[in-house]
């Protein structure tokens, strides 16, 4: 079966400006996939040449195994959603929905009765005869992913389209598509620089940083395992220490820039010298004592107390560690004090230093 | 635009704007106000009312100068000429106007500058140099007809293009088209874009989207202009009197002739009466036509 999107090698540059390297990736039918990047990274540029409103500069995009690159915008049947809705303020809602099965010539009782259906879907169906400005911001998104997705696109496209939102309702939201994705079943591609929106509703995350994929995997994966320093910075937070490891009798150990030495153990396939950056994420580290041969001496510097969990500061050495740790009732530690940074050797992962 | 909306469903924005709208002046802020009111006052409206009360009024309250106007079929085809060269120099105007303030939008900086230059440019130039200019343009030995007579040698005889309708309906369509395409570009260019192009993505073709999306969005633009035009022309004086001939007589030479020629100015101003009734039922067909639409409006 052909995948409902590939992107082949497509790159886009704008005069000497490359926005679009080499982009290639597939989307299996029914996934939801998401293009997270920082601003620039090429993401929504991606976007748009998929929906037909930018040329790539080479390359070929096809949808459903048939290529689409010279294909105008109105023949792709694909499903749009912007940050802005884009809803056209001169029609009621109804109109609106009720517009990409008038441009298909689709009969007006047939029209009427699946704008009904698809407003029912994002329970809207009373407000069929206002106008959009009569609406909130939520319940324009909404029309929005009526209008996007009552002519059954072959995929849908949303660009940063909970962006104008705030948060509470961003979050709502969030849920409120990944349903209505979930129960039509339908491809979805969705821009997004908020990577816990990423993370949350996505079956696969690609994450892109100056045109280019710096790594596409599913949510879990790219938590646990990210390739290199730059992912594990952005999705989520992180410990990076930049270093080298080094073998003394057999037994490995990593050393940091700033002198700190950290034990490794289960790390046999890493070669002595490769330079590169330790990642542990604040909430993997534990408080353990000075028995324990794996531990990390620290001296907490500062506390931040959050209630649910509470933030500290540490420094091994030179080297600064952070640690979270949930609150469990008992006293938390204070500054100065000495304490024994400890976790499970899984969770202390050696990636590659730089991005792509 | 980001909106908030209140529990009851009205605009947050548009309360606090007719908010701002109903704020009263402040006393000390009249005192500026009072030096141009006065002015007006005294130099435009006074005179006004003065001239346009000798339209009835002759040594007595009288209806006789109106009863003239109507009684005689050849003042009536003067007000039948200026309504139907006011219309036709509107209707081409705002047909070539509306595709450059389309391509106003859509032009790059560089370029947009360069055309609002072609624009303010002849807007800026005195009218009577406009109509001495078309004159010789237009002419029987003008340029146009030379190089279709002579140079290509594509007629025999000069086609008449000046001292007649088509001769007014150049030189009107010339004055007004900066203004036009000016103020269709200012409303025009608050139109968002991307709301075409979401109806191309929708599955509309370029030109379905202009029709559906495009056109009707700028219909406050093509409003707006159209009426400005249309006021414009009803009281043109210069051009017709130049560019036109003896036929294309208007209610603004008419004018012209009883006050500088005949002087009689009961009649003149009987028909300056008419010419202002006819303008201020225009102004508010116009704003009729505009609050009908309010709901269309872009928010």
């Amino acid at each position: 079966m052909n995948p409902a999107v590939e992107f082949n090698n497509v790159s886009k540059s704008f005069g000497n400006f490359v926005a679009v390297r080499d982009f290639s990736l597939k989307v299996e039918n029914g996934q939801f996939v998401t293009l997270l990047g920082s601003s620039g990274s090429g993401k929504s540029t991606s976007l748009m040449m998929l929906a037909g409103f930018m040329a790539p500069s080479g390359g070929h995009i096809s949808i459903d195994g048939r290529d689409v690159t010279e294909l105008a915008p109105h023949k792709r049947n694909i499903g749009l959603v912007y940050q802005n809705y884009a809803l056209f303020p001169h029609m009621t809602v109804a109109a609106n929905v009720g517009f990409p099965l008038k441009m298909r010539h689709v009969a007006k009782a047939e029209i009427a009765r699946r704008v009904r259906s698809a407003l029912e879907k994002v329970h809207l169906d009373v407000f069929a005869d206002r106008f959009p400005a009569q609406l909130s911001g939520g319940q324009q998104q909404r029309v929005a992913l009526a209008r996007a997705m009552v002519f059954e696109p072959a995929i849908l496209l949303m660009d940063e389209p909970l962006g104008a939102l705030d948060k509470n309702l961003r979050e709502e939201m969030q849920v409120e598509i990944k349903r209505i994705q979930r129960d039509v079943g339908i491809t979805t591609i969705y821009v997004t620089h908020d990577q816990e929106e990423a993370m949350s509703m996505s079956d696969n995350v690609v994450v892109m940083s100056k045109g280019q994929i710096e790594q596409a995997a599913p949510p879990a994966q790219l938590y646990e395992r990210p390739r290199n320093a730059f992912i594990a910075q952005f999705i989520g937070s992180a410990n990076v220490i930049p270093g080298f490891v080094k073998s003394n009798e057999g037994a490995k150990s990593f050393v940091s820039e700033t002198g700190t030495t950290i034990p490794l153990q289960m790390h046999g396939a890493v070669e002595e010298g490769a330079r590169k950056a330790a990642i542990v994420r604040p909430e993997r580290i534990r408080f353990g004592t000075g028995n324990d041969s794996l531990a990390v001496p620290a001296v907490v510097e500062s506390v931040l107390y959050g209630g649910t969990m509470i933030r500290y500061a540490t420094r091994a050495g030179e080297q600064r560690i952070d640690v979270v740790a949930v609150n469990d009732g008992g006293a938390p530690r204070q500054p100065g004090e000495t304490v024994h940074l400890i976790w499970e050797p899984k969770d202390f992962l050696l990636v590659d230093a730089t991005a792509n | 635009m980001k909106m908030t909306v209140a529990e009851n469903g009205v605009l947050a924005s548009n309360k606090f704007k007719s908010k701002r709208a109903h704020r009263s002046l402040r006393p000390s802020a009249m005192w500026l106000v009072m030096p141009g009111v006065v002015f007006l006052a005294v130099a435009f409206v006074v005179p006004l009312l003065i001239l346009l009360s000798q339209s009835f009024y002759d040594e007595g309250f009288t209806f006789r100068y109106f009863a003239m106007i109507l009684a005689s079929p050849s003042y009536l085809a003067v007000v039948w000429i200026t309504l139907r060269m006011a219309v036709l120099a509107t209707a081409a105007t705002m047909l070539l106007a509306y595709p450059v303030s389309c391509y106003l939008m859509l032009a790059g900086p560089a370029m947009r500058s360069f055309i609002m230059a072609l624009i303010i440019i002849p807007f800026w130039t005195n009218i009577l140099v406009r109509c001495y200019a078309w004159m010789a343009i237009l002419q029987r030995r003008g340029l146009v007809n030379t190089f279709l007579t002579d140079q290509i040698g594509l007629i025999d005889r000069p086609i008449e293009m000046v001292y007649n309708l088509p001769g007014v309906l150049i030189g009107m369509t010339h004055y007004l088209l900066p203004p036009a395409i000016l103020i269709l570009y200012s409303i025009n260019h608050n139109i968002d874009l991307r709301i075409v192009g979401a109806a191309r993505s929708l599955g509309a073709s370029p030109s379905r989207a202009f029709r559906h999306v495009f056109l009707p969005l700028s219909m406050p633009g093509i409003r707006a202009a159209t009426m400005l035009v249309l006021i414009l022309s009803l009281g043109f004086f210069v051009i017709p009197a130049l560019l036109g001939g003896l036929k294309d007589m208007t209610l603004a030479t008419l004018i012209n002739v009883q006050f500088t020629e005949s002087v009689d100015w009961h009649f003149g101003a009987a028909i300056s009466m008419v010419l202002l009734v006819m303008t201020l039922v225009g102004i508010g067909v116009y704003y009729q036509a505009l609050s009908k639409t309010k709901g269309g409006k872009q928010p």
